[in-house]
């Protein structure tokens, strides 16, 4: 990888959340000297995101991507970790950095039919971000941006309200609304998962187009590996609030290392009723996040679990190659370093220890 | 010219648009249109009322030297006299007035509490919505008449004064459910957009709250007024307002108080219906106005 500063850095990322609700709780748990019970959605995430790549991050519902997204936009405080951006922690910005930031990072949802508001014409929703940050515009910016997400003529649409827009539309105009005020990094949520087939092609080639032509980092999640290898550089695969395997694209299709990647791209449907496919030999369901097992989190569901898995607390991450990460026992030989510590690299083992501590 | 300009740039601007397209649609059904007409009226007679009704309010009407009490509708009292020999006429149009001006004020005053408060309590959350939601709780519990009747004995019967003590109690309702609307509003992923964009809590409570709860804003305002006209009413029937000042619930007051509600019907049917009238009106054209955001949530 380059030796310039990502842009977006994530370094043993943290985000729990307290189950406890109000004083009833507080009182209880400090009369039965329990600590708190967390949640831990996202735990010990990192991520390199660097100048004009789009990375995917993949995984099964609830395993914590959007809490991820939200964090990295800041609606959400990290509660360990850091995040740097522009080599940066964003924990030390001040107000005003933080609306630089905000400008900078620009998010796109998953449901283009509520992230629209209603009252907003598509010359106000497009105006917004750029009154917010009291950017000089005209009319013909905004025409601009909305020709070059495809919605010509950009007359027609510029008075328009969501509810005159399809599906499409709507996830289009969310997307210049995202692009308009110039922005580093674009996170995008699901942002074709609730459109029909052949409208996630349109959006999927539109994304592809605009991240190249607008020079912009893209984080993207999905939970449908056949769109985040369509358009992502490197994937990143998150199991119960971690990332099991990043490799670049074709390398993680071609020879996935966790069972879990493995079990997932598997399962990638085939349109072909005939085609007689292996099942993955997975079963049971995500592991609960507020009792996380010891060791490694996939352990309960792997076909491939050994001892290890049980005693190794947290600590499972290794090196493969240069740029393919795995957080799996199979990949080094661990007779050698049983009952210690493997030999991880810098980054996995910092986030291991971190995590470990708080749990 | 500038004035026409000025009005063409507002019919092509946003809420030129919004508004046109409300009222089109307001307008389409016919119930609604019944009570928009009624609404007009009423508010017509309550501006010009005054100038068009025949006589003065208060001029005692006298034949032959005797109070002409009690006059059945004839061609110079078209709604007859009442047992002070007074125009019903006349004042059921200066009432127009002060009936309007009670549901406005009255009406604007419930609201702009009741929106500051769920607002507030809806948006902000946490300990700030607890307090406030439990002082709302603690204003439900306030019983309206006896409490108008103990204030108005400290600052004494005005028309101000009751229209002030009907928006200072009855705004509780609005508050509790401005208060869930935008607890519903507050998690639309547009209001995120609007976070993530860097827009400030004042910013996405102007611009993206509240016109999204202005329909049912709206309606309870519709309620609101229909709420304040008629508590009014009722506090003038029990005579703790302002008895000189000819509203419609005075007018009913002084006639169940004469005793003759049923045989000097000219004068207790036109201010009851003109009551029911407006309120109904108001609540038509409020649920009317409620439907027409029906449009703006598409289901997928």
């Amino acid at each position: 990888m380059s030796n310039e500063t990502p842009v977006l850095e994530l370094r043993s990322l943290e985000k729990y959340f307290d189950t406890s609700s109000g004083l009833f709780d507080a009182v209880k748990n400090r009369i039965l000297g329990d600590g708190p019970s967390y949640v831990r959605a996202v735990d010990g995430v990192n991520m390199k995101l660097e100048q004009n790549q789009v990375q995917g991050v993949i995984g099964e519902s609830g395993c914590g991507k959007t809490t991820l997204l939200r964090t990295l936009i800041g609606l959400y405080n990290p509660t360990g970790g850091e995040l740097l951006f522009h080599g940066r922690p964003v924990s030390e910005f001040d107000k005003d950095e933080w609306k630089e930031f905000r400008r900078h990072v620009q998010i796109i949802f998953q449901d283009p039919f509520n992230s629209l508001d209603p009252k907003f014409s598509v010359r106000r929703t497009l105006a917004e971000p750029l009154e917010i940050h009291n950017m000089e515009y005209d009319d013909e910016r905004i025409a601009e941006m909305l020709e070059s997400v495809g919605l010509t003529p950009p007359e027609k649409y510029l008075t328009r309200f969501p509810n005159q827009l399809s599906g499409g539309e709507k996830q289009r105009v969310a997307i210049a609304r995202a692009l308009i005020t110039e922005p580093d990094i674009i996170l995008a949520d699901e942002p074709a998962s609730m459109l029909d087939v052949s409208t996630q092609a349109e959006i999927l080639n539109l994304l592809n187009k605009l991240t190249d032509e607008f020079g912009v980092s893209m984080v993207y999640i999905s939970h449908d590996l056949s769109t985040v290898s369509y358009i992502c550089d490197t994937i990143n695969v998150m199991y119960l609030g971690r990332v099991v395997e990043e490799a670049p694209t074709r390398t993680l299709l071609a020879e996935p290392k966790h069972p879990y990647t493995k079990a997932l791209i598997q399962s990638i449907p085939i349109p072909d009723p005939h085609y007689d496919r292996k099942r993955p030999d997975l079963d049971g369901e995500p592991g609960d996040p507020i009792n996380m097992p010891e060791g490694c989190r996939f352990k309960n569901r792997c076909p491939k679990r050994m001892d290890i898995c049980d005693r190794k607390p947290l600590d499972i991450a290794l090196e493969g190659e240069d740029d393919h990460t795995v957080a799996c026992h199979l990949y080094y030989d661990h007779d050698e370093v049983e009952g210690d510590q493997p030999e991880p690299t810098a980054d996995p083992a910092s986030s291991a220890t971190s995590a470990g501590d708080a749990a | 010219m500038s004035v026409t300009n000025a009005f063409k740039n507002f019919k092509e601007s946003d809420y030129g648009i919004v508004l046109l397209n409300t009222l089109r649609k307001l307008l389409q059904e016919r119930i609604t249109k019944f009570a928009f007409v009624c609404l007009v009226i009423i508010l017509v007679l309550g501006t010009i009322g005054p100038a068009i009704a025949p006589y003065q309010y208060n001029v005692q009407h006298r034949e032959d030297g005797q109070l002409l009490r009690y006059a059945e509708p004839s061609l110079d009292h078209p709604l007859g006299t009442n047992d002070r020999g007074e125009d019903v006429l006349s004042r059921l149009l200066y009432g127009a007035r002060t009936t309007v001006i009670t549901g406005l004020l009255a009406g604007s005053l419930m609201l702009s509490i009741g929106l500051f408060v769920g607002v507030t309590a809806g948006y902000v959350g946490g300990r700030t919505e607890s307090f406030l939601m439990r002082f709302v709780d603690f204003i439900y519990g306030i019983p309206f008449i006896p409490f108008a009747i103990v204030l108005i004995t400290f600052f004494g019967a005005g028309f101000y004064t009751t229209i002030a003590i009907i928006g200072l109690v009855l705004w509780r309702f609005i508050a509790r459910v401005i208060r869930s609307q935008v607890l519903q509003i507050k998690q639309r992923p547009y209001i995120m957009a609007a976070q993530a964009a860097g827009a400030s809590t004042p910013w996405i409570i102007r611009k993206h709250i509240l016109p999204n709860i202005a329909n049912m804003a709206a309606l309870f305002f519709a309620m609101g007024v229909g709420l304040a006209i008629l508590e009014q009413a009722g506090l003038s029937f029990i005579g703790v307002t302002d008895p000189f000042n000819p509203t419609w619930g005075i007018m009913l007051r002084n006639a169940h108080q004469s005793g003759r509600v049923v045989e000097a019907w000219w004068w207790s049917f036109p201010p009851g219906i003109m009551i029911s009238l407006t309120v109904l009106s108001l609540y038509l054209l409020g649920r009317g106005y409620e439907g027409t955001s029906g449009d703006d949530e598409v289901v997928v």
